[in-house]
């Protein structure tokens, strides 16, 4: 084999060499780095989940919100407080909603009724909503679970 | 050329401090045997390669993992579905762990067959055994941080076990489950002993056996070193030997990726301590030749209860297995009782590959 | 008639007596003294009376059976002398609970709670016209049910008459074929409440939300709901659908067939929980019942109709919560496609409620922002799915990648060995 041809040879493999090191670097630092980046939603807990603004709620109006994969209802009275809780039904499950006219939580499945605090007033429903934890920052509602 | 000049300088000015010269000398002296059977010398090499694979993605997933009943698994879930490549590190950390157990073994055996443990390498045997138990318990205490169904009750069965010991079971099973049963009291401590304890005392001992092993050098098989000067044919270790290991070590690269292709881990469903165990409950497949012993032994052998038995026997062959240096007198002596010790080893092997399969296929 | 008489005074004689005992601890009670020793049967009483809700009241046997308690001398069966009514008769026996439980201002000074017309609406019941019109001692009255001498609350779950375990107690008498021959009812009731959805509900897993029979039959006034009644009666739970049934051309209908509402369709005792098959052609179907199973009825074709939009919107369902199962299991990111899932669940179960309004249109209209959901969920999850799967064919590229290295290395190490 001549000497050029040699040379020409190494150098190609120094080249193929380096080039595959440095795919290989790239393919074990790229998915390192973004993996110490955080995604979005920083935390693996459903602590507390922004509800929407105040301004979103009317005053005596409710309304369902995502907290992780539960649905949550919060309601704002007509004395403008905050109240939240889980909106699954204690009895089968289904989703509450809050009717305005008659300020009670109502399941619809087998009419179930539930007062302004969760407590179960009327209907097969056997225990009270689970309440959530209401916090008002800047006027943005946070909901958490009750420690 | 001003890229080389400068890497010249900065090598001369560290080398000035920290004798990279003579540490360069020195393996490009030391020498590896060149044999039939030198492939099996690169496990131990693997082995510590894929250790140093598991401490990356191991601080990795710790970035973002949290133990504890309500946490460990949510944070599971957290890490493979929201982080970016959570999945990656994940799969590659539960494979890698998987993949070095499975390489100390054959690094053990393989010792084991070349008869390195022989004087003067019988504390380099001897810190390779603590090494082993190590890795098994990092396997162990692992499992149970995903906190899902399996590992639960997996590490259930397995701790049920220690308490067959006499007189001190109770403690035992206590001390290692942080109460009587596996609570979240468990997590904690496994989750302790797996990230500070472990890898302190692993770090510790490793340290020692790659002491001795430079100390030592790799010891030369028996059929070698009866072969005539000119015949012993050897390769340096830098950069012919270190050359290869790094393209054993990509290959091990290799097989990881592919089981995490075609065989990624499951989040699983979380556990609940107060739900029936479901069907197929097993220990990983490490585990799995001691458990299906235990499985098979009658209930009672002599005066002892069976699984007391199975452990007492278990314990004993390892004993026997750690002291080897120390009983085997005939290995290298040129005796034909050194055949024993090379059939013992098949037997073994044979015996734990055959409860494995067994393990996976009885009901 | 003089007996009678005699017994009125008494009793009324005993009721300010047991005023005024209730007001102070009995301070002897002798009947013990004699019925705690005797042979069973008169001594079961004082054993049971221990756990009676009467006891913890502060009332001890004269108060009701009259008699001295402090006297030692023995009574015959009944002695007007010694003021002692005995053991009443079967049909004296709600006329002398009611001395007591009928007296507003008594059960005021025990238990404000109480109601006070049990035996106004005894009488109007089946039971009371029975016993007290026919003198029938078959028929129930207060202790058939309540038990006598360890009657507790109705609130106390080791009551007789607690709601998971009244339907036993009502079946005592109601599904003993030969005791009930003769009164032309049937006796499977409870047989058939056993393996209803509301049974299984109440006698299964203690849901004291699901009726017991006092729930539709009422207890004291107990009468099997008119015809015209029935759907009340179900819409004291079941409110949107009986809501939309009485507003659907359906109702008038069966008010002129004189067929009863819910019951026509649903069944009385043996409710089972209704599913698509009641709709539209097939064993099931309820509306075959009544219509002709062919396309030319209009009332099958709607039927079918709306079967057809509930079976695609419940496959559609079905086979999303599949995928995102799997999906989630894989350890892929999915509490956003739960949380929506349940969303169309609510879709499905409003619009079988809307089916009450016997209009396919309604029906559709509850269904779509489920069938519309469901196959967005359905992408949702597939994608996450192929996501799974790309992953797994990069992470293969990735090989490459390294197997290029281990060329390059290996041919770098050929080189050097040259």
């Amino acid at each position: 084999m001549s000497q050029s041809s040699r040379k020409g040879r190494r150098n190609f493999l120094n080249l193929f060499l380096g080039g595959s090191s440095l795919a290989f670097l790239a393919a074990i630092f790229y998915p390192a780095i973004k993996f110490l980046n955080p995604p979005e939603v920083e935390d693996s807990n459903t602590e507390a989940i922004s509800a929407g603004k105040v301004e979103d709620f009317k005053k005596g109006s409710g309304k369902v919100v995502k907290f992780g994969s539960k649905p949550a209802l919060v309601i704002r009275d007509d004395s403008s407080e905050f109240k939240a809780f889980l909106a699954v039904c204690t009895h089968l499950q289904c989703t509450v909603q809050y009717l305005p006219d008659e300020k009670v939580i109502w399941c619809a499945c087998h009419n179930g009724k539930y007062d302004l605090n969760g407590i179960n007033i009327s209907g097969p429903p056997p225990r009270p909503l689970t309440p959530l934890k209401v916090n008002i920052q800047q006027d943005e509602i946070f909901i958490s679970r009750e420690a | 050329m001003p890229l080389k000049r400068l890497y010249d300088q900065v090598y001369e000015w560290v080398d000035e401090r920290v004798g990279l010269d003579e540490m360069i000398h020195f393996l490009r002296k030391k020498e590896i045997p060149i044999f039939a059977h030198s492939i099996w010398y690169y496990f131990g090499g693997i082995s510590l390669f894929l250790f140093m694979v598991q401490v990356t993605t191991g601080i990795m997933l710790l970035m973002y993992y949290r133990p504890g009943v309500s946490s460990s698994f949510e944070s599971l879930q957290f890490i493979v579905s929201k982080v970016h490549f959570g999945w990656l590190v994940r799969d590659i950390h539960s494979w890698c762990a998987n993949l070095m157990i499975l390489c100390v073994f054959i690094h053990m055996f393989s010792v084991f067959f070349l008869r390195s443990y022989r004087k003067p390498r019988e504390m380099t045997w001897l810190s390779g055994m603590v090494l082993l138990s190590l890795a098994l318990a990092f396997g162990f205490s692992g499992y149970l941080l995903p906190w899902n169904e399996l590992a639960f009750f997996a590490t259930k069965v397995g701790t049920d076990i220690a308490g067959s010991v006499p007189l001190a079971g109770d403690y035992i099973v206590r001390a290692i489950r942080g109460g009587p049963d596996v609570t979240g009291a468990t997590l904690s401590r496994f989750f302790g002993i797996h990230v500070s304890v472990l890898p302190g005392i692993f770090i510790i001992v490793l340290g020692v056996h790659l002491y001795l092993l430079q100390r030592q050098g790799l010891s030369e098989p028996i059929a070698w070193e009866k072969l005539p000067p000119e015949r012993k044919k050897v390769m340096s270790f830098f950069p012919n030997f270190s050359l290869r290991e790094m393209i054993f070590w990509l290959a091990a690269l290799l097989v990881i990726n592919a089981l995490a292709v075609f065989f990624p881990w499951e989040l699983g469903i979380k556990a609940d301590p107060f739900a029936s165990a479901p069907a197929g409950i097993r220990p990983e497949w490490y585990f799995m030749f001691m458990f299906q012993t235990l499985k098979m032994l009658p209930p009672h052998v002599g005066p002892l209860e069976g699984e007391l038995a199975g452990l007492a026997l278990i314990n004993l062959g390892g004993l026997l297995w750690l002291t080897l240096p120390f009983w085997d007198r005939w290995s290298g002596t040129g005796s034909p009782k050194a055949r024993l010790i090379t059939w013992l080893g098949i037997v073994i092997i044979a015996y734990i590959v055959l409860m494995t399969i067994l393990g996976y296929v009885l009901p | 008639m003089n007996l009678k008489a005699v017994l009125t005074v008494f009793s009324s004689a005993l009721l300010s007596a047991a005023l005024a005992s209730g007001a102070k601890a009995a301070a002897e009670n002798n009947c013990l003294s004699c019925h705690a020793r005797l042979m069973q049967r008169y001594s079961t009483p004082t054993v049971l009376y221990e756990k009676d809700i009467h006891q913890k009241a502060g009332l001890i046997c004269s108060d009701c059976h009259g008699g001295d308690p402090e006297g030692k001398k023995w009574h015959g069966p009944r002695n007007p002398a010694q003021g002692f009514l005995g053991a009443p008769a079967p049909a004296e026996i709600p006329t002398f609970c009611d001395r007591c439980h009928g007296n507003v201002v008594y059960m005021r000074s025990h238990n404000l709670s109480l109601p006070v017309d049990q035996l106004v609406k005894y009488r109007t019941s089946r039971h009371g016209e029975l016993l007290l019109g026919q003198g029938d001692i078959k028929a129930a009255s207060c202790v058939s049910c309540h038990s006598v001498h360890d009657i507790r609350q109705v609130g106390d779950p080791g009551s007789s008459v607690y709601p998971v375990n009244l339907p036993g107690t009502c079946a005592g008498c109601h599904a003993d074929a030969q005791y009930m021959a003769g009164y032309g009812i049937p006796t499977d009731q409870f047989a058939k409440f056993a393996g209803s959805v509301h049974g299984v509900a109440l006698l299964e897993r203690g849901d004291v939300g699901a009726p017991a029979c006092n729930d539709c039959h009422g207890n004291h006034g107990a009468i099997p709901p008119e015809v015209d009644h029935i759907s009340q009666v179900c819409g004291l739970c079941h409110v949107n659908n009986e809501k939309l049934y009485r507003e659907s051309f359906h109702a008038e209908i069966f008010k002129a067939l004189g067929s009863p509402d819910c019951e026509t369709c649903h069944g009385n005792h043996g409710i089972r929980h209704p599913d698509e098959s009641f709709l539209g052609a097939g064993e099931n179907s309820v509306c075959g019942n009544c219509h002709e199973q062919s396309r030319n009825d209009a009332g099958f074709a709607l039927g079918l109709a709306m079967r057809s939009i509930l079976d695609s919107l419940a496959a559609s369902l079905s086979a999303t919560t599949g995928l995102v199962e799997k999906a989630e299991q894989l350890g892929m990111e999915t509490s956003e496609l739960s949380l929506s899932l349940r969303d169309v669940r609510q879709s499905l179960i409003e619009a079988r409620t809307m089916i009450h309004s016997f209009d396919d249109t309604e029906v559709s209209k509850a269904a779509q922002p489920g069938v519309k959901l469901a196959l967005e969920l359905k992408a949702g999850a597939l994608d996450l799915l192929s996501e799974h799967k790309k992953r797994r064919w990069w992470l293969g590229g990735i090989s490459l990648i390294v197997l290029a290295l281990i060329a390059g290395l290996y041919l770098k190490l050929r080189e050097i060995e040259k």
